[in-house]
């Protein structure tokens, strides 16, 4: 220790190192305060200022950056500080160069802030306290001293060591060691004395801690010293001009040589620092004991001495005995009082207890006085709202709910007691027994009126329907076919609507039952009325043909007039013509309303006529056609029917649930106008359900009715499955978009009844065309040909305004089978026909006249969609009639016709001069042929031709065609003679030959034969 | 059965007759299915039949279209014999067709031997104005001499065509009823020449 003693204090150092000596006296020179610092070391350093996001990388980054972008950076010259506190406290200050010789501290930082340091590189370093920092100093072993000593301090302060990065510690320790190595050889060389640490030297020490620090810095200082002395040649830098010597009194030496000193030599004394190591050793102190178990044993040390220097003192005076007694004394009297004190104090401490105790249960008091009166208001209120007047419980006792002011009173007192049952109460105070016994009792009155309530209700219902049915008045009669509405029984009910909801609230089953009571009761009167008006119906005014299958459009049938009139049949009438048709087609729904003049009813407006009675407006003696009642009865079951459904919807008000107070305060609109409305779904499914169930109890008789009549009309005439079909049909779209879920599925089920019932029509119809073959005459127009024409125009009007119903794909599939198997028929009738003397044109005229009826009757009926069909049977009515009338010229020409076709082949071939050189047709053979065709032997043939096509074609329903064949006869002989003329002139010029007849002759035989009939 | 039902009707056989594309199936079909069809087609003959109530009383018209194109008059007579009443149709456009209706009453008087028969002397094509040929003096002076009716129609707009058939059916009536009378009185009819 003696041997490395130092310079005294700082003087040297301050000359030394410039700066150092600044900063000191600037900032750490304070040592009046119990904060004073003390400076360990110091670093200059450039802060690197980095945009943001480089800053968030640069621990992990760092390195990306260039080095050109690293000195555009190198913006902030600032001194890293390391200092330690009078307790021992190492912080770290940044601080700034304010001016020539004043500093400013910017931040300061307790090691325990650092959270990483990190070794860029040579002279880089980074390091994140609060935030990154990237600093870079002048020097790599400035900076590397710095960061060992940092990283010792660290580990003597911190019992965690923050993060490093990049630190080589054996590497750092290794050239530390080197630089320190090279001071000792340099101090030595020079022959140094270094003067001993003085313990307690002058006022900056303020204590023992400080002393050691003083020490610790002096030492580092002069340590700094030697280093920067033996540095400074071989690093080179500070130039040859320097020696040792300037440099040791830098600090007062020229200006530029003092700050090239106060940059240069500043790394050195870091490494200085580290020479405390060396120092212990010499104190006889391990290096391996931290800082703070070194400085006990310091203080231990200076207290014994201090100790032994006081007893040495007072072993010298006498007095000291006397004082000690009197102090002894002292002593006691104050044991004493500490005693008493002490008895007081915990006197003091029971009483504070106490009070304390009495305090809280003071405020616990005050609490439970609060939460009793907020009990009490609770109950007060809870009593209040669960009390009902006993006014009101008579009031569901007694009062009468035969009139309407009763039913509101039982309204409103039904609501109070609902709302108090209703409400809402947390299982708390439901479980009281004041609030149980409360809800019990009015469970109790509520039950009790549920049942009077039910039980008038039942009783009414009854009476209400039995009146009905045994009402002598809704009897049906021939004329008088009427479903009847009940406007009475519906005002009646709908009265009870309120309380009828409230039941469904406080009692389903009993609300169920109601239900279907209701619908029970208005069922007998139901069925009872939709038979009697079916059967009312059918007896008095569905016309029926005499002989069932003796119908218009039965192709089997026998009967083929269409035109005699049937006693005032309507169905007769409407078919005579066309035009008639239109006007009274089945579906033209007669208004409802207009059958309310009590002189069309034909009996007194006795009040059973109600505003929704619907009457089929039909004479007494008046028939309709099966389809056209069939369509009336439909469209009154079916209108009847959704109004009941209305009116149970809204009788039970099954479109949402409700409390009788919100029944009360938003009664739901109800009107008997509106019942005929046809609504849109909006019930969920559950109550839609619900409703066509109550539905297909209450009109259970319908369905059955409205299948029987089907089955009877198409037993009647089979055809009228149709009109029945298209009306069905219309009515399902009518109702297609309600909330008729009944109607919709008995509609469909009628609807595929009636389609099976078509199916079988058209099979049937389609074998009896087919028998037709074998029964029928062979001659004129087939029954079924004449009968396809009606069928089609009825097909037709039934469907005017019905084309997108499926009874529209129905018909057309059919007609095409029908009309297939027709022209299949009547060519094989035609094929086998044995009426006519020459079969082959027997055949010709059957296929002509059937095809001209078929097609000009459809055309006069304007069947439209037989368009193809009709261009078939026109074809085929064309190309037979020239077949015919070839036919029937070739067999009166036979031979000359043979002989002119062979001398036109020969032509064809040939030129025609050599055709009279050919052994068959030379001069002679035409001279032999011609000759055997004079003109009374024409005239006589064609008066027989003429005799024979009239009787071909004598047919009643075609007449016209006799001369329309006859024409085309005459004119085939003609276009024929003109041939045979002009082959005799162009192939035997000179042979002088002429036909026998002339043209003149035969027009002549012609206009003879016209004025013969 | 049937022919019973059929005997009860009244059966009138009218003929058309005229030059070709005069218009004679265009008033037909007007008058039997109520469409006009625009296209020419010439007509051979084509027969067509119908049932009307003429006056309140149902019969029947029995309509031959005959064909105005044949190059031998003669081919006409037997349909000519078959007619009890005879339209007579010319263009109002065209003043040849005009001309022609001369020898179609010529040769219906001579293959009838009747000048009495039930004949209604026509101008088609009325609606065609800016077209018109032959004007109605003219024509109606022609119809004064033959001492017949005469009538401007349009087979397209319908105007006059119902009117031209039931007036012919109505004179066909008239003389069939008077004929019954001749009969009932023993003296025969011209009709019974046949």
């Amino acid at each position: 220790m003696a041997g490395r003693g130092t310079t005294n204090s700082m003087a040297p150092k301050a000359k030394d190192d410039p700066v150092r000596q600044q900063l000191i006296r600037a900032l750490f020179s304070d040592s009046s305060s119990s904060n004073a610092e003390t400076m360990l070391t110091y670093i200059k350093i450039y802060e690197e200022e980095k945009t943001s996001k480089e800053m968030k990388t640069l621990g992990g980054s760092s390195k990306k950056g260039g080095s050109a972008d690293r000195n555009k950076l190198l913006s902030k010259p600032r001194y890293l500080c390391m200092t330690v506190k009078t307790n021992g406290k190492v912080r770290l200050h940044k601080v700034k160069k304010t001016s020539a010789t004043s500093y400013h501290i910017g931040r300061t930082w307790h090691l325990d802030e650092i959270k990483s340091i990190e070794n860029v590189d040579a002279k880089r370093w980074n390091v994140i306290i609060n935030r990154p920092y990237a600093w870079v100093s002048d020097d790599a072993e400035v900076k590397n001293d710095f960061l060992m000593m940092l990283l010792k301090v660290l580990r003597s302060n911190l019992k965690r060591l923050p993060a490093l990065i990049n630190i080589d510690e054996p590497a750092l320790a290794n050239q530390f060691n080197l630089a320190r190595e090279a001071v000792v050889t340099a101090s030595t060389n020079r022959n140094h004395r270094v003067a001993p640490v003085p313990g307690n030297n002058g006022a900056a020490i303020a204590n023992s801690t400080g002393s050691f620090v003083q020490d610790f810095d002096n030492r580092l200082s002069i340590q700094t010293e030697r280093m920067k002395r033996t540095a400074a040649p071989s690093s080179g830098s500070l130039g040859s001009g320097m020696t040792p010597g300037t440099a040791t009194i830098g600090g007062t030496s020229s200006p530029r040589t003092g700050s090239k000193l106060m940059e240069d030599t500043e790394p050195l004394d870091e490494v200085a620092l580290m020479n405390l190591e060396e120092l212990l050793y010499d104190m006889e102190l391990t290096n391996n004991e931290d800082g703070v178990a070194l400085e006990t044993r310091l203080m231990n040390e200076l207290a014994a001495l201090e100790t032994a220097n006081v007893y040495s003192i007072i072993e010298s005076d006498d007095r000291i005995k006397d004082v000690m007694a009197e102090l002894d004394k002292g002593i006691e009297e104050l044991d004493d009082m500490d005693n008493w004190l002490f008895l007081y104090r915990q006197e003091l401490d029971s009483m504070g207890d106490d009070i304390r105790q009495i305090e809280s249960q003071n405020r616990g008091l005050q609490v439970q006085t609060s939460n009793q009166a907020s009990l009490l208001r609770e109950l007060e209120n809870l009593l209040i709202s669960i009390t009902i007047p006993d006014r009101i419980i008579e009031t569901l006792k007694k009062e009468t709910l035969e009139r309407e002011n009763g039913v509101r009173k039982l309204e409103d007192a039904a609501a109070e007691v609902q709302d108090v049952l209703l409400s809402k109460y947390d299982e708390d105070v439901a479980g009281m027994s004041a609030v149980r016994g409360r809800m019990e009792l009015y469970s109790f009155h509520c039950s009790n009126f549920a049942g009077r309530l039910s039980d008038f209700l039942r009783a009414k219902c009854q009476a209400q329907a039995d009146q009905y049915l045994n009402d002598r008045q809704r009897t049906l009669a021939k004329g008088y076919v009427v479903m009847f509405g009940y406007e009475p029984i519906e005002k009646y009910f709908i009265t009870y609507r309120g309380l009828i909801v409230w039941l469904r609230e406080m009692d389903p089953r009993r609300f169920a039952d109601l239900q279907m009571l209701f619908v029970n009761n208005m069922n007998r009167l139901y069925r009872k009325e939709i038979k009697e008006f079916f059967s009312v119906l059918v007896t008095n005014h569905v016309a029926k043909l005499e002989k069932p299958d003796d119908s218009e459009f039965v192709f089997g049938s026998t009967y083929h007039g269409g035109l005699i009139a049937r006693g005032g049949t309507a169905i007769r009438e409407s078919l005579s013509s066309p035009s008639d048709l239109t006007g009274r087609i089945p579906w033209r729904k007669r208004s409802t309303r207009e059958i309310q003049d009590p002189n069309a009813i034909g009996r007194s407006n006795n009040g059973t006529m109600y505003e929704s009675s619907r009457r089929i407006d039909v004479g007494q003696e008046e028939k309709l056609a099966v389809d056209e009642a069939f369509s009336q009865a439909l469209s009154i079951m079916t209108s009847l029917a959704a109004r009941e459904q209305n009116y149970l919807s809204d009788l039970f008000t099954l479109t949402k649930m409700m409390s009788m107070r919100m029944f009360i305060n938003d009664t739901p609109p109800f009107s008997m106008q509106e019942l005929e409305t046809v609504r849109k779904p909006t019930l969920d499914v559950k109550s839609s359900k619900r409703l066509a169930q109550l539905m297909g109890i209450l009109f259970d008789g319908l369905s059955v009715e409205l299948n029987n009549y089907a089955e009877t009309g198409y037993k009647n005439e089979s055809v009228q499955c149709v009109g029945m079909l298209i009306s069905v049909e219309r009515t399902q779209k009518e109702f297609a978009e309600s909330d008729q879920a009944f109607l919709i599925t008995m509609l469909a089920q009628l609807r595929t009844k009636l389609v099976g019932m078509f199916e079988k029509y058209v099979e049937e119809q389609f074998k009896f065309i087919e028998e037709a073959r074998n029964k029928t005459k062979r001659k004129g127009v087939l029954p079924f040909m004449r009968i396809f024409p009606r069928f089609a125009q009825r097909m037709e009007a039934l469907l005017e305004g019905n084309e997108d119903t499926e009874a529209r794909t129905l018909i057309t599939a059919a007609y095409d089978k029908l009309v297939r198997v027709m022209f299949e028929s009547t060519e094989a009738v035609a094929k086998e026909t044995v009426d006519f003397d020459d079969k082959e044109q027997g055949s010709h005229v059957v296929n002509i006249e059937n095809m001209h009826h078929f097609y000009s009757e459809l055309r006069q009926r304007k069947v439209t969609n037989l368009e193809n069909y009709m261009k078939y049977a026109k074809g085929s009515y064309e190309s037979h009639l020239a077949t015919y009338v070839r036919g029937v010229v070739r067999r009166s020409l036979l031979k000359l016709l043979d002989f002119f076709d062979g001398v036109e082949g020969l032509v064809k071939a040939k030129a025609s001069e050599d055709v009279g050189f050919h052994l068959t047709y030379n001069k002679q053979a035409l001279k032999k042929v011609v000759s055997q065709y004079p003109a009374s032997v024409v005239r006589k043939d064609l008066q027989h031709l003429y005799r024979k096509v009239e009787k071909h074609f004598s047919s009643e329903d075609e007449e016209g065609l006799l001369q329309v064949a006859w024409r085309g006869i005459q004119e085939e002989f003609i276009r024929q003679h003109e041939r045979f003329s002009r082959l005799i002139r162009e192939c035997y010029p000179d042979a002088g030959v002429q036909m026998e007849f002339s043209m003149q002759e035969l027009l002549g035989f012609f206009s003879e034969i016209a004025k013969s009939h | 059965m049937g022919k019973k039902a059929k005997q009860d009707l009244p059966l009138h056989k009218v003929i058309m007759v005229g030059s070709g594309g005069v218009g004679k199936s265009a008033l037909t079909l007007q008058y039997m299915y109520g469409d006009f069809v625009e296209e020419y087609d010439p007509t051979k003959a084509d027969s067509y039949r119908k049932k009307v109530t003429l006056d309140n009383q149902d019969c029947q018209i029995d309509i031959l279209d005959t064909a105005g194109q044949e190059e031998y008059a003669a081919i006409r007579d037997n349909y000519y014999r078959s007619g009890e009443g005879f339209i007579c149709v010319f263009s109002l456009c065209e003043y040849e067709s005009f001309m022609h209706t001369q020898e179609f009453k010529d040769q219906i008087s001579r293959v009838l031997d009747d000048n009495k028969i039930p004949f209604i002397l026509v101008g088609n094509k009325a609606d065609l104005t800016q077209l018109r040929k032959v004007n109605r003096e003219e024509a109606a002076a022609r119809a004064a001499e033959w001492n017949c009716p005469y009538y401007e129609t349009s087979a397209k707009t319908r105007h006059n065509v119902d009117e031209v058939y039931t007036i012919l059916m109505r004179k066909i009536q008239q003389r069939k009823e008077s004929a019954k009378d001749r009969e009932r009185k023993g003296k025969k009819g011209k009709c019974l020449i046949l």
